[in-house]
């Protein structure tokens, strides 16, 4: 049977909390001075030398040690609860045997291929609707403009078709088509056109004959 | 949990590394200290707390490291002595040998239990000075046993900050004061053992 927990006595308590606490009002003092004098403050109040050698690896590996164990310190809010609780050492659980490696289970692969293509084809074909109805409407086609000088020079030149005058006839209508291709297709002037090139081909025969 | 390659912690060790630093350490452990295997006890602890992220890792930012030490060595022996003298008290008035503990010799545990006969008589004293402040006494029952800084301590006491740290300045300065006064009183006394040692002398050599 555990020996019931040692009564503190509270001026004894008391005492200690009020001696804690005169330190800590000392470190505000403290904290104000540079880092030499702090030093030099620290060593002037701090004791005696240690006779027994120890390194800081040898207390860095007790520390390691000591942490491995239950700590008699332990995290600040957990251990001093109880007060004067008694330090009890807790000897650890053993610990639990590794479990045994496990194998992961064959799990049959569902292939969903035609699935996801059609996923797929739905979204790109909403996709290209979409980026084609953000697409502002391509411009529609126009006749050029009308062109007076043109007009006039093709009226010229039936004038001249009618008159037999081909050679001027032809002339207004090639300068006509240069300032307006669109109306050298109009059926008026295609005839036009055709006439002057049968009456050629009807002089060139008597003219090449007439050489030779 | 202790973690010495935790980023607070690597500081710390880099601060521990430094010239001289590690033996400030264990003297400011021996200030606090019986014996030196004591002092090294209170450094193994406060090492483990300051390289644990969780409880009392050194940040830079807030204090010192010599001076962060400081407060963690002081907390650790705080503790460590409190729960050692709660033990000695369970002793039911037997000798020293009975209350030694293994490693601890006898006249050390009688310096100690002079010590805290000290300590008891001042308590008391700063008790009977706090008995009708009932916000002093409320503030040591619930700040002895936890750790707490100003804000969790307002917390657990459900007090507004404001009030935590006028009623601990409120015990602090009644602590002042009583040991001011021991400090007087023995003063007053080792100077009339002294008066009383020369007359004695005196009287002897005439």
């Amino acid at each position: 049977m555990n020996p019931p927990p040692p009564k503190s006595d509270p001026a004894l308590a008391a005492w200690l909390f009020a001696e804690k606490l005169l330190e800590e009002e000392d470190d505000a003092r403290l904290a104000k001075l540079t880092d030499e004098e702090l030093r030099a403050e620290l060593e002037a109040e701090a004791g005696s030398e240690p006779k027994r050698p120890w390194s800081l690896e040898e207390a860095l590996a007790a520390a390691a040690e000591l942490a491995s164990k239950a700590p008699v310190t332990g995290t600040a809010t957990n251990t001093a609860k109880v007060e004067d609780a008694p330090v009890v050492t807790k000897e650890l659980p053993a610990a639990p045997a590794p479990p045994a490696e496990k194998i992961a289970p064959v799990v049959p692969i569902r292939r969903i291929r035609w699935r996801t293509v059609g996923i797929l084809m739905a979204a790109s074909f909403v996709l290209v609707m979409g980026i084609k109805a953000a697409q502002p409407p391509p411009p529609v086609g126009h006749a050029p403009p009308y062109d007076p000088v043109a007009e006039a020079l093709r009226e010229k030149a039936f004038a001249a078709c009618e008159a037999k005058d081909w050679a001027h006839c032809r002339q207004w209508l090639d300068e006509a088509a240069a300032r307006d291709p669109y109306g050298d297709g109009a059926f008026e002037v295609q005839q036009a056109r055709e006439a002057i090139a049968a009456i050629g081909d009807a002089q060139r025969p008597k003219a090449s004959g007439g050489d030779h | 949990m202790y973690d010495p390659k935790a980023p607070s912690s690597l500081l710390a060790i880099t601060e521990l590394h430094k010239p001289g630093m590690f033996g400030i350490l264990r003297r400011m452990a021996m200030r606090k200290a019986r014996h030196e295997q004591e002092a090294d006890d209170f450094v193994s602890h406060s090492l483990i707390r300051v390289l644990d992220p969780d409880d009392m890792p050194w940040l830079p930012v807030i204090r010192q490291f010599l001076l962060h030490m400081r407060v963690v060595i002081r907390r650790v022996s705080y503790r460590m002595n409190r729960s050692k003298r709660a033990h000695a008290e369970v002793s039911d008035g037997g000798e020293a040998q009975e209350t030694a503990e293994s490693g601890e010799r006898v006249d050390e545990v009688i310096d100690d239990k002079r010590a805290i006969e000290t300590r008891k008589m001042l308590g008391a004293r700063l008790l009977d000075r706090v008995k009708d402040d009932a916000d002093a006494l409320e503030y040591f029952r619930v700040a002895k046993t936890d750790e707490l800084e100003p804000a969790g301590l307002a917390a657990a006491l459900k007090w507004p900050p404001e009030k935590v740290h006028l009623v601990r300045k409120r015990f602090v300065y009644h602590a002042q004061a009583v040991y001011q006064e021991w400090q007087d009183d023995e003063a007053r006394r080792m100077k009339t053992l002294r008066e009383q040692a020369t007359t004695d002398s005196k009287g002897e050599r005439s």
